[in-house]
């Protein structure tokens, strides 16, 4: 009767969406009927209509206006609803907060994609931004106040801010351009640059993101392994130098080796994240059960604890899983993309998020010691969020591009058919 | 809801979560899968996909003997050993001896390495001069890169839409809708196997090595504007089969002059 063939990748998206939807509209209406949050249960059922609302709309309807990736926004959305989810679980205000800066993430991301898509970012446009991206990275210096060791936050207008999260995408963007561009000494400084303040600040966690993040992309862009080993050699080096130098350093190491003989002073935090994560058990104690909020800080760096006490680690695979698929996609998209400076641009945003999220995870199960960042997407942090969501915008402007470049070779093509050629 | 009762709600939809977890972990990866092969399938029919023309050896070695069509990415590296995107294996080219990319509307962009140096069109060209002044490649060019010989031809950037006279069924037929999902189509052009012009083997004239991709303006007017003359996309006569361009044909290796005798024979 000439009906249309469903195509099987849309209709693995459609599927994909319609259990996120289901997923998020069950737990938020569990937590809704939380005794424990009967004068806040209104927020919970806005939430358990709304959260679902806008999984359908990011996954089904934006990808008919924008040229966004429905795979890595689905997945983007759900890590981000299960940061709400897990933070209204433990503190309703730090949830409302986090849905809406959700939703200025959603439109920096829509901006990134934009971006990507119309800006040359030119060796002139990557010295602005190299220019702005190391002012803000002076300001904590001047203007910060010091938290947990490290001096990386300003308040403006009653808001915190972590400039070194904005920054990142500068730095991906200027090691993208000069690298495919072949230029040596602009990226290096300037990531230089970058890492020296950082030290300043003693926000070392970020300065091994950065470093990390340059490192692969050099190694991405030139192939070469003799830098990536000097590379990973002058990194330990560093590492080793940052031990010796600092005396915070000494102490997450030393916490790290054997929390259990300071597990009332300084190993305290870490010690109630692995029993928190023991207690869970495979499928977790449950929703809104458990005592996520006797970790500190659990609504930020230790977020990925709390999930694996109320979910279980069957669930806490899965989100690492959901990482990966983030990773594999964003690399399949660098791979396919035919220009070096978006390839490059693509593989940086990657490397960024999964970095990110081996090294919060990593040490939060005390694999690695114990770093500042957050978890991408699920921690609590407007910064954090936005760029992280831009950093799923910077991938999927690439992916736009290369599904433009596949089109326009089949449409190429068909003329060549038409020729007889 | 009491306390009690919640709690074991609680623990029930613990397993519910799991599965929906794993479900959702299975589904993002089974759309990895699909898209991945989609994308697979397609290109496997587009086999110049990301390909902005060709480099004809017209003097190379016994790796790369003379005629081979070379293809030639968006960017890249040209160079003498594997790991490049144009790998020549002749005398005289560095490891890294050239990077090109292709500008829109200019040409495709060439820069030696550090200290090498290449000819085009008998002219030489450093790591220096394309500082101050950037050298851009036409459709025809000859480079010297070493003791290589390569012709470009270029069939990248074809805006101009090509109906032929004499389908006039197809000539109403709209092109494909550039919005509609991917989906795999048949190979456009049979696959042709290079054939290398061999030492002793008589070249017929209107046999090219590999059949070029070229698009004739739509308009009339005899006079080529400044893009035509890039492309060097020549008039076709709209029969089902065009005439062979003297053009593309191999040259003899020992014609001194070969693209001033075929300028001629194409007027």
């Amino acid at each position: 009767m000439g009906l249309k063939k469903p195509d099987p990748v849309r209709r693995a998206g459609q599927r994909l969406t319609t259990v996120v939807m289901l997923f998020f509209g069950s737990a938020f209406l569990l937590l809704a009927l939380d005794p424990r949050h009967a004068a806040d249960a209104l927020t919970g059922y806005i939430l358990a209509a709304g959260v679902p609302l806008m999984i359908w709309i990011g996954s089904a309807l934006l990808p008919l206006i924008f040229p966004v990736d429905g795979l890595m926004l689905s997945l983007a959305n759900f890590l981000c609803a299960l940061g709400v989810l897990v933070l209204y679980d433990t503190n309703p205000a730090y949830a409302r907060q986090q849905v809406i800066w959700y939703g200025v993430g959603i439109g920096a991301m829509l901006i990134c994609i934009l971006a990507v898509r119309v800006l040359r970012f030119g060796p002139k446009t990557c010295g602005i931004l190299a220019l702005l991206g190391l002012g803000f990275l002076v300001l904590p210096v001047l203007f910060g106040k010091e938290t947990y060791g490290a001096k990386n936050w300003i308040s403006v207008m009653g808001m915190s801010l972590q400039p070194s999260e904005a920054v990142k995408l500068c730095l991906l963007i200027i090691c993208a351009r000069f690298m495919a561009n072949r230029r040596f000494w602009p990226w290096f400084l300037f990531a230089a640059a970058c890492l020296g303040i950082l030290m300043l600040q003693k926000d070392l966690g970020t300065a091994l993101l950065y470093y990390g993040v340059t490192l692969l992309m050099c190694f991405a862009s030139t192939g070469s392994v003799f830098f990536l080993f000097s590379g990973l050699a002058g990194g330990a080096a560093a590492a080793f130098a940052g031990y010796r130098m600092f005396a915070h350093v000494k102490k997450r190491v030393g916490i790290w080796l054997n929390p259990w003989a300071v597990y009332d002073t300084f190993g305290y935090q870490i010690v109630h994240a692995l029993m928190a994560i023991a207690s869970g058990g495979l499928f977790g104690v449950g929703l809104g059960l458990g005592n996520p909020t006797a970790i500190p800080v659990y609504e930020s760096d230790f977020i990925f604890a709390v999930i694996c006490e109320q979910f279980g680690l069957i669930f806490a695979l899965c989100v690492m899983m959901i990482y990966v698929a983030m990773i594999w996609r964003g690399t399949t998209t660098a791979m396919a993309a035919r220009k070096g400076f978006h390839g490059l641009l693509a593989a940086g945003a990657t490397v960024m998020i999964g970095l990110q999220a081996f090294v919060i995870i990593g040490g939060v199960i005390k694999m690695i010691p114990l770093t500042g960042v957050t978890l991408p997407f699920v921690s609590y942090g407007g910064t954090s969020l936005v760029s992280s969501m831009c950093l799923v915008g910077l991938i999927q402007g690439v992916e736009s591009l290369n599904r433009d470049n596949v089109k326009e070779d089949l449409r190429l093509s068909y003329y060549a058919e038409e020729a007889g050629l | 809801m009491s306390e009690a009762v919640y709690e074991v709600v609680a623990q029930v939809m613990r397993y519910w979560f799991a599965v929906l977890s794993l479900l959702i972990v299975w589904r993002s990866f089974r759309w990895l899968r699909r898209d991945r092969r989609a994308r697979h399938r397609l290109l496997r029919s587009l086999p110049d996909a990301g390909m902005v023309g060709e480099w004809v050896v017209r003097s190379g070695s016994k790796e790369l003997p003379e005629g081979v069509a070379v293809p030639v990415p968006r960017e890249g590296v040209l160079g003498d050993i594997r790991s490049d995107d144009i790998c020549i294996p002749v005398g005289g080219v560095a490891h890294r001896h050239l990077y090109f990319d292709f500008v829109p509307k200019k040409g495709l962009r060439i820069e030696p390495a550090y200290r090498q140096i290449c000819t085009v069109n008998d002219s030489p060209v450093t790591w220096r001069s394309v500082r101050k002044k950037p050298v851009y490649l036409h459709h025809g060019d000859v480079v010297r890169v070493g003791d290589a010989v390569l012709f470009l031809r270029i069939f990248m950037g074809l805006e101009k839409e090509y109906r032929p006279a004499y389908a006039d069924d197809d000539a109403n037929a709209a092109p494909p809708d550039a919005d509609a999902p991917m989906s795999p189509v048949q190979p456009a052009i049979p696959a042709q196997p290079y054939v290398p012009v061999q030492p002793g083997m008589s070249v017929q004239p209107g046999t090219p090595a590999r059949q070029p991709v070229f698009f004739p303006p739509v308009s009339p007017d005899p006079v080529v504007s400044e893009e035509d003359a890039l492309y060097a996309a020549p008039r076709v006569d709209p029969s089902p089969v065009p005439p062979p361009d003297p053009l593309y044909a191999p040259v003899p290796v020992d014609d001194p002059s070969p693209r001033r005798r075929r300028r001629k024979e194409a007027r």
